[in-house]
């Protein structure tokens, strides 16, 4: 697993998508800002804090922080799922699965997803404080929401990866979103069933690759 | 323990309603070099996928190194290296770094793994390519670099499915040096190819296959003898017209000025009968020789006598 990492450490570095990924949230929660500034530059009017008419500043920050997740999901998604795309795309992966337990690549995609997941969150945060000038009081419970967000998005990435590495693949993600939703309501049902599926993801995964490889 | 690398006893595989396989059995004995024969849809890869236990077969089994391919899967796959027909490199990384993730992959501990991915870079010939990124290569190159990867966990077996494919003569001589090093060091190479001049010159052993079904599995010379029926022989003249006298059996297969070819069993009375038979009549004998014919000519004949026997 370790070595496994490192491969994916040294190829998302080498192959620079580690960055865009890391910044995806940031970028898209910054756009309105750029656009209100630019609004505000001329005609004047400043929108600041920025909030949803006929909203409460909870409301605000709890649809805004859900936005967030959501994002953040797609980027542990997208890292998840193009981490070994080529491999299974050109079916070298067949040499990884002979060398490893088949289950320690979609893991280790999992994990690399989630690790960009999570990093591109908290990278996020002071972007959510700055658009909304406050942030939430739970720290750690809004972090854990990002985390299982993260593994959710990332664990289905990697089905999905082992499926078919076309990037048309990644669109089923955005089915992700009620879960997404409910999930950062803390929703118990909501959140063990997507830790089945966190579990249940790369095993089939894995079963997937094995099958690819026959190919 | 056996003294087989690969025991495959009756394999059977279908795709829908096309049988791939049709009860394949062969053995490959260890530390031989054993070539796997058979024309494109013959049946190679699949066997290959069989032995490498990346695929099940529908019945029959295979045993390597005396392990069952479908109960044993792991330790098998850490006992055998394999170099598939096509394969792509990780552009960014070095051949260094690669090798080095393949041997911590298989196991190879801290303290050992510079020292293995030294060794292997020496033995393939690819300490150049080391530290430089794997974008770019050459197919040679490339093949040593699978080929590395493949010898990363030093293992006792060797699968190589269409190695020496688009490698120019000076790597595929390189490489056949290579093979016939691994063999010398105890490891048991099983190789498909359709290059059977380049299978002829390292092969120990050979396994033909055809539509899915073993034809013949034995060493060269067994194999030469089973396909061979009858021998050519060349007479070369001067001075005359090689005529072949009526006691000399055989079919002619050419016929020139100084130059007859014929394809027969010649003991050496006829032979000697048929000399006398000219130099009577004045004629000199330049030669009489039998015509090696190549192993590219045997297979060719081979596989096409079992179509006309189909």
């Amino acid at each position: 697993m370790r070595a496994l990492l490192r491969y994916v450490l040294l190829k998302s570095i080498r192959e620079r998508f580690i960055a865009p990924l890391l910044l995806f949230p940031v970028l898209t929660l910054g756009a309105p800002m750029v656009g209100l500034s630019i609004r505000a530059a001329l005609f004047g009017r400043t929108d600041y804090p920025i909030f949803l008419a006929r909203t409460s500043p909870i409301e605000n920050l709890v649809f805004l922080l859900t936005v967030v997740f959501f994002v953040v999901a797609i980027a542990a998604g997208v890292a998840a799922f193009w981490i070994f795309r080529k491999e299974i795309g050109d079916r070298s992966i067949a040499s990884l699965v002979m060398a490893t337990h088949p289950a320690s690549i979609p893991l280790a995609a999992v994990f690399y997803g989630t690790v960009i997941g999570s990093t591109a969150f908290v990278i996020a945060l002071p972007l959510v404080f700055l658009m909304l000038g406050t942030l939430p009081i739970g720290l750690g419970l809004t972090m854990f929401v990002a985390i299982v967000s993260s593994l959710l998005a990332a664990s289905a990435a990697s089905l999905l990866a082992s499926l078919s590495a076309d990037p048309g693949m990644l669109l089923p993600l955005l089915l992700l979103a009620p879960f997404v939703k409910e999930i950062a309501e803390l929703d118990a049902r909501w959140i063990v069933t997507s830790l089945v599926l966190i579990i249940l993801c790369p095993l089939i995964a894995a079963r997937m690759l094995e099958r690819r490889c026959t190919a | 323990m056996s003294e087989h690398a690969i025991v495959a006893d009756r394999l059977l595989k279908r795709y829908g309603d096309i049988n791939a396989l049709r009860d394949v059995s062969f053995e490959v004995p260890r530390g031989t070099i054993t070539g796997f024969v058979g024309r494109n849809g013959a049946g190679k890869t699949t066997t290959l996928k069989i032995v490498s236990t990346l695929l099940r077969s529908d019945d029959g089994g295979c045993r390597i190194f005396d392990l069952d391919v479908a109960r044993n899967r792991r330790e098998i796959r850490h006992r055998m290296g394999f170099l598939p027909d096509a394969f792509e490199l990780p552009p960014s990384l070095s051949l260094r770094e690669y090798l080095s993730i393949f041997a911590e992959l298989y196991g190879v501990g801290n303290g050992d793994r510079a020292k293995r991915v030294n060794t292997t870079l020496q033995l393939t010939r690819t300490e150049e390519l080391a530290d430089r990124r794997m974008s770019g290569l050459s197919r040679g190159e490339q093949q040593r670099v699978g080929l590395a990867r493949a010898l990363i966990h030093n293992p006792d077996l060797l699968l190589l499915d269409e190695p020496a494919a688009g490698l120019d003569p000076h790597a595929r001589v390189e490489f056949k040096e290579l093979l016939r090093l691994l063999r010398d060091r105890g490891k048991t190479v099983f190789l498909s190819s359709h290059v059977l001049a380049d299978l002829e010159e390292i092969c120990d052993r050979l396994v033909v296959i055809k539509r899915g079904s073993v034809i013949f599995s034995g060493d060269v010379a067994g194999f030469r003898k089973e396909m061979r029926s009858t021998t050519r022989w060349r007479m070369v003249t001067m001075g005359g017209q090689a005529t072949i006298p009526a006691s000399v059996r055989g079919e002619v297969l050419e016929i020139g000025p100084n130059c007859v070819e014929i394809e027969g069993e010649l003991t050496p009375a006829d032979r000697a009968r048929w000399i006398a038979d000219l130099v009577q009549r004045g004629i000199a004998v330049c030669e009489l020789s039998p015509q090696r014919t190549t192993l590219e000519q045997e297979f060719a004949r081979a596989v096409e006598e079992e179509e006309e026997t189909a």
